[in-house]
């Protein structure tokens, strides 16, 4: 391993500082949280400013400040402008939300809509999928806390893990979504000032000029506007985001807690925002790319990191770390909440208790965040695979749910046996095509089977689904009508 | 293999639209959150 940025004494300061304002913080929000609908939809009446930073900051991950700058280094500009096309994932879910909310004020999960839109079956073949699919998550966050605190301050492995679950499940577990969508505010701020020093700083002191030179002179390739492999990765990219945010309940639970009004603005301007994260710190990769006798990379994952580093020394280490840092606790705080919400709503609620009361229901879902903070400290306890590999394991399932999410949505005809069956075929197929052929077209194959038996299964249906129904999602009268 | 190389103007437009569109981003975002926590509506 290569040498650590910072000393021991700063990081331990930077972390210690931060972690005791975010808890303080998740104390203060507490207090206003109230009722199942303050816990874990925030008053379901968020404005434009929070909705856009939690929207933006939950999208940015560890994997977005340090994968994105590598992408760059390799591929050129095509690996920085492929990695924004995941931003394409939040503008497709635009005009979604605005549909959700309104189909669904009330509604607590994606679980809801496919279990009332399709019935059981199909429910829980997509409650399996999203498990599987958060499981990874959770995995490739908790790991991901893990090797880069240590890459970035030399701090162990587990102690970097353990501090980010522990300090992010005590804020989450005070503060419910309202302490989420705040601290996302705050970490979405910081995370962005950072990045705009460091890359301001890059570009005056270099130049534009200088640094387009020193890539036609070092590496042409990367300006190629035509380089295959860059072109298939964006393709890729994008697909694959589409299906991330279509069927997960990190999206649904925001589009049901912000105000009607502003759904498609959050979602529009959290994705054009978003992908300026990747941008910029593609931009900075570039120049690391240029002038190698300025900076010199010994791992392409910390390209960054380098940068940062070398022109502002230890006060760039430390941005970076804090970027990091904000990145990681926003992405695992909203994870808990929404994964904690579907196990509450979609299995304690509809096997276990349906006329749950609202202080039972808080009660469930603050014991299943703690369930699934230990469960993430167990399963990333050891480091044993590829972080990437387990996205694109996901990805082989998920492509499989957009179809039916968005049929189901808007086409009255789509019925619960094409959805089912899309989705079981989209994920065989997938799955297949992951193991026997390419990890990297298994999404795109699960997307185009599902799509393909939604299409044809909707098609010829005769059924006509009473948007109406839907309108019960959530509340009492829900378990009633069933 | 074919090739276009981007030109220069494009890509300084493109460093300028990364760091212009992310500044204008958080002075927005600040802008936008002044005005709510104001008018009482952030929540």
């Amino acid at each position: 391993m290569s040498e650590p940025f910072l000393d021991l004494g700063i990081v331990w300061t930077l972390l210690g500082g931060f972690s005791v304002m975010w808890i303080v913080l998740g104390i203060v929000w507490s207090r206003k949280s109230k009722g199942t609908a303050g816990y874990l939809f925030a008053g379901r009446n968020v404005g434009l400013a929070l909705v856009t930073a939690t929207l933006m900051a939950t999208w940015v991950t560890g994997n977005t400040v340090l994968a994105a700058p590598e992408a760059a280094y390799t591929l050129g500009l095509w690996g920085m402008l492929g990695y924004t096309f995941a931003g394409f994932g939040l503008f497709l879910f635009a005009p979604l939300a605005v549909r959700i909310k309104k189909l669904m004020p009330n509604g607590f999960t994606s679980g809801d809509f496919i279990r009332m839109r399709y019935g059981r079956t199909a429910w829980v073949i997509f409650f399996a999928i999203s498990a599987v699919y958060f499981g990874g998550l959770f995995i490739t966050v908790g790991m991901g806390a893990g090797l880069l605190l240590e890459s970035l301050s030399g701090i162990d492995y587990r102690v970097g893990m353990l501090l980010v679950v522990v300090v992010t499940t005590i804020y989450t577990l005070l503060g419910g979504m309202r302490a989420v969508i705040g601290m996302d505010f705050i970490q979405a701020m910081l995370i962005m000032i950072s990045l705009i020093a460091v890359a301001f700083l890059v570009y005056n002191t270099f130049g534009i000029q200088q640094i387009y030179e020193g890539l036609e002179e070092n590496k042409p390739q990367a300006l190629n506007l035509l380089l295959p492999a860059g072109l298939l990765y964006a393709w890729n990219t994008g697909l694959m985001s589409m299906g991330e945010v279509c069927h997960s309940n990190l999206w649904w639970m925001r589009a049901y807690a912000s105000r009607p009004t502003i759904n498609f603005r959050g979602f529009m301007l959290s994705g054009v925002i978003w992908m300026t994260v990747p941008l910029t710190t593609g931009a900075i990769a570039l120049a690391a790319l240029a002038l190698p006798e300025e900076f010199v990379i010994e791992q392409v994952n910390m390209v960054f990191p380098v940068v940062a580093s070398t022109l502002l020394g230890k006060v760039g280490a430390a941005l970076v770390l804090i970027i990091v840092f904000a990145a990681l606790a926003s992405t695992l705080s909203s994870l808990l909440t929404t994964t904690a919400a579907a196990f509450t709503q979609d299995i304690y609620r509809q096997f276990q208790n349906p006329k749950a009361n609202d202080d039972q229901i808080r009660k469930v879902s603050r014991l299943w965040v703690g369930i699934l903070a230990g469960a993430t400290i167990l399963l990333s306890w050891n480091y044993v695979t590829s972080l990437y590999q387990i996205l694109l394991f996901t990805g082989a399932l998920v492509g499989s749910t957009v179809w039916p999410v968005c049929a189901g949505l808007y086409w009255k005809r789509a019925n619960g046996k094409s959805a089912f069956l899309a989705m079981l075929l989209g994920s065989v197929s997938g799955l297949s095509f992951y193991f026997l052929v390419s990890s990297f077209a298994a999404a795109l194959i699960g997307f185009i089977v599902s799509a393909l038996v939604t299409v044809v299964g909707t098609a010829v249906s005769k059924t006509e689904f009473q948007w109406s129904t839907l309108q019960a999602a959530g509340t009492i009268e829900q378990e009633i009508m069933k | 293999m074919t090739e276009l190389i981007t030109p220069y103007w494009l890509f300084a437009s493109l460093i300028w639209v990364a760091i212009g569109t992310m500044s204008a981003g958080t002075l927005f975002l600040m802008g936008i959150f002044i005005r709510e926590k104001i008018k009482n509506t952030l929540w």
